[in-house]
């Protein structure tokens, strides 16, 4: 972006052609707002705020680096013993540096921010605590009773006098230009947008200079053409955001640990044919005590067995990475999409649980998280997790490990696919695979493999499981 | 110029049209204002930038139905209730003078009992018989307007008052701090009119401000349509709880970091971290917490020490 004396030459170049006149105006005023154009950086101190106070806290600021500023706009409320303050800028221009953090102690005539100003060398300092804008009335006051109604400004411009100066030095007369600062200020800006006339002619037409008078500008060149008007309005296509929730975030961190883990996959084929006989046989006999008896809860149960054999499935890293930390128990977790996201509750201690006990607790984890009722003792302390990913769709996935776990199942659908049978025959066949993902700092390819292994056997022979009943 | 005197008991509203005085009638006036509130239903009023965990017990005002709020200025907090008056002096940055609106308190005060031992100390307090703090004052300074409150105990039960305001020092935090002082009131030295030390705060805010009036104008600002939004916001959770600075708690087994009604962080004191939490707004942690049952210990403890 050119800075403002550059822009201002290149216009004066373009209209001196348009017109020998313009042109000897344009000189004329081309001493305005700077006599050099290089920004100058201001340390603002912070000013005496009165009652004896040496230094304040800071509490709130209201401004960034980075942020321009016009005189007057708030910059950062501060605190004593007896008041809390809010201090406003000095100086238009942008925020270089700022000297304090919140509850850092500021004192009294220390420097508070940088500010970088193009302006005359020779600025007085206002007193900040007048008001120069000579309107008398804000105009965003509402009033109940009608003898206060603010009195209107009238002819009155209202401008600053650092603003004023530069008027005066360029003969600009006030009124003529068209306000743009807060509250109907004339800015800096404005008086040098006055001075350039419109635009040159390539960009779009600008509006004609608004006058408060009725007279007329001091260069108004006639108007270019207009493009013409598109009559439907083109849809922006804009972006909508959406603040995430405390369980969004949460995932956020916990998908941030997670990429710290090498993770290595394992995928397999499991025939559940006999366990899809299984569960219509069960399932009555479950439905007598009020439990719905899917798949999930031999799997689970399943799982625990299968840990027994291989513990290291069921262990965390220490903090410090040097040791592994068995777990004793199996808290076997399950996702679970719940209105407000997806979380993993787990059901505790599983090796001690039956099959009914486990669909049993299952089915409550469920419901609640539908209800959004999970007590954080529910998510907490999981050991192993699943994702039954399969019950919406999906055959293989590459599930993500939750730390502080080491591995995690995802179960795809369970699909009827052919297959050769003893006799070479086509058979129909229940499968239903399961990726598996785990942490390679600990568990190697062999180790996930013995686990599955142990687990195909109790899946596609869940009669196997017995052996273990106590 | 103008004497205002409210009628509502509800120290939101009140607070509201304070702002609404402050912000916009003086803006537009440029005349200075004394707003006078009296008789609010109990209330605590903390600070800008104060913790209410830190300066409330919390569970024994919200039994005994003691409303909590959070004022714009920064300072202490203070306890309303039918036996203290509030004023509100407001004027142009230029004009303001604590010590000079403290005097006029004074100078009302020994209008009415010219023996009172009451006077203006190096904090900017007033005291009361040489040790007794009778009033507490809090100033918000724009660039071009004041606004100094300052509460006045005339009668209230100081009793509740020392139940309610207490200090919870298992807290590190940032935010202001009150600073506990012996409270008496006015009612101890034989000073019980309300009515009448109202009307002489106004005479004497005249003579000081050498304003002319015609009479105290009594306003009922909870039919007042304009404040009715801002009245919301104060009520709220967000505002009231939610603005707090950050601060840690520490527990038996856990420390828990929280800031802007938020809860930054629960780390066991074994090491683990509670990520469950994390982001979890505190609002809606007692929504949690108070549904279900209470076994976990840590969980129990940040209820007890949070709510």
């Amino acid at each position: 972006m050119l800075s403002r004396f550059a822009r201002l030459r290149k216009v004066a170049r373009t209209l001196s052609v348009a017109s020998p006149r313009l042109n000897q105006q344009i000189i004329l005023r081309r001493s305005l707002a700077t006599t050099s154009s290089t920004p100058k950086i201001i340390q603002f101190a912070l000013s005496d705020i009165g009652e004896g106070t040496k230094e304040v806290v800071v509490k709130e600021w209201y401004v960034k680096v980075g942020q321009v500023v016009e005189e007057f706009d708030e910059l950062v409320e501060v605190q004593s013993d007896k008041a809390n303050v809010d201090i406003t800028s000095r100086y238009a221009g942008k925020i270089v540096k700022i000297h304090y953090e919140i509850d850092d102690v500021a004192q009294v005539g220390d420097p508070l921010v940088d500010i970088e100003i193009e302006g005359d060398d020779d600025e007085e300092p206002i007193d900040n605590y007048v008001d120069h804008t000579e309107s008398a009335a804000s105009d965003d006051a509402v009033l109940t009773k009608s003898e206060e109604k603010p009195h209107k400004a009238g002819n009155k411009v209202k401008a600053s006098p650092a603003v004023r100066k530069i008027a005066k030095n360029n003969n600009v007369d006030l009124s003529l230009v068209t306000p743009t600062g807060k509250g109907g200020t004339i800015t800096k800006e404005d008086i040098e947008e006055f001075m350039a006339g419109p635009a040159p002619a390539p960009t779009p037409v600008p509006p004609a200079v608004q006058i408060a008078h009725g007279s007329a500008p001091v260069a108004a060149p006639k108007p270019i053409k207009q493009m013409p008007v598109r009559t439907q309005a083109a849809s922006t296509g804009g972006s909508r955001t959406e603040s995430l929730g405390p369980i969004a975030k949460a995932m956020q961190k916990s998908m941030n640990e997670a990429l710290k883990i090498p993770h290595f996959g394992y995928n397999e084929e499991y025939d559940v044919t006999n366990l899809v006989e299984l569960r219509k046989v069960l399932k009555p006999l479950a439905a007598e005590y009020g439990i719905k008896l899917s798949y999930m809860p031999f799997i689970i149960k399943a799982v625990s067995l299968a840990l027994s054999e291989s513990p290291i499935l069921n262990s965390s890293l220490s903090p410090d990475g040097s040791q592994i930390i068995y777990h004793e128990d199996h808290n076997i977790g399950f996702a679970t999409d719940t209105p407000h996201g997806l979380l993993v509750p787990n059901i505790k201690q599983v090796q001690n649980l039956s099959i009914l006990e486990v669909a049993q607790e299952l089915n409550r984890l469920h419901q609640a998280g539908l209800d959004n009722k999970l007590k954080p003792t529910d998510i907490q302390g999981g050991t192993f997790s699943l994702s039954n990913i399969g019950a919406i769709g999906g055959t293989y996935a590459k599930p993500v490990i939750l730390v502080p776990q080491v591995a995690i199942g995802a179960i795809g659908k369970i699909q009827r696919l052919p297959r050769f049978g003893p006799n070479d025959e086509i058979v129909a066949r229940h499968l239903t695979y399961i990726s598996w993902t785990a942490d390679h700092r600990i568990i190697e390819g062999a180790q996930m493999a013995r686990f599955s292994n142990k687990l195909k056997q109790y899946l596609e022979e869940p009669g196997s499981m017995m052996l273990h009943l106590r | 110029m103008a004497i205002v005197r409210s009628v509502s008991n509800c120290v939101y509203t009140n607070l509201a049209y304070e702002e609404f005085l402050f912000q916009k009638r003086f803006r537009a006036t440029q005349s200075p204002i004394l707003f006078l509130w009296l008789g609010n239903n109990p209330s605590v009023v903390i600070g800008r930038f104060q913790n209410p965990w830190l300066e409330i017990n919390v569970p024994y005002a919200k039994e005994n139905q003691i409303n909590i709020a959070r004022r714009v200025s920064g300072g202490g907090t203070v306890y309303h209730d039918p036996g203290n008056i509030n004023l509100s002096f407001i004027t142009s940055r230029k004009e303001y003078s604590r010590k000079k609106n403290l005097g006029i308190i004074c100078d009302a005060v020994r209008s009415l009992m010219p023996q009172t031992n009451v006077f203006v100390n190096e904090r900017d307090d007033i005291i009361l018989d040489d040790k007794w703090k009778i009033s507490g004052s809090a100033a918000r300074l724009l660039r071009l307007e004041a606004l100094h409150h300052c509460t006045l105990l005339v009668d209230s039960d100081v009793g509740i008052l020392n139940k309610v305001l207490t200090s919870n020092s298992d807290m590190e935090t940032s935010a202001t701090r009150s600073l506990r002082v012996d409270v008496k009131t006015l009612s101890d030295v034989g000073i019980k009119d309300n009515q009448a030390l109202e009307t002489s705060l106004a005479e004497n805010w005249r003579k000081t401000y050498q304003e002319n009036y015609d009479q105290v104008e009594i306003v009922d600002p909870e039919n007042f349509e304009e404040i009715q939004e801002r009245v919301d916001e104060l009520k709220k959770w967000k505002w009231i709880f939610g603005q707090t600075p950050k601060f840690t708690l520490e527990t038996e087994d856990s420390i828990v970091t929280c800031s802007k009604g938020k809860i930054l962080s629960v780390r066991l004191k074994s090491g683990m971290e509670l990520s469950a939490f994390e982001g979890a707004m505190l609002e809606d942690l007692h929504k949690i917490v108070t549904e279900s049952e209470v076994e976990e210990v840590v969980r129990k403890q940040i209820i007890l020490a949070l709510v």
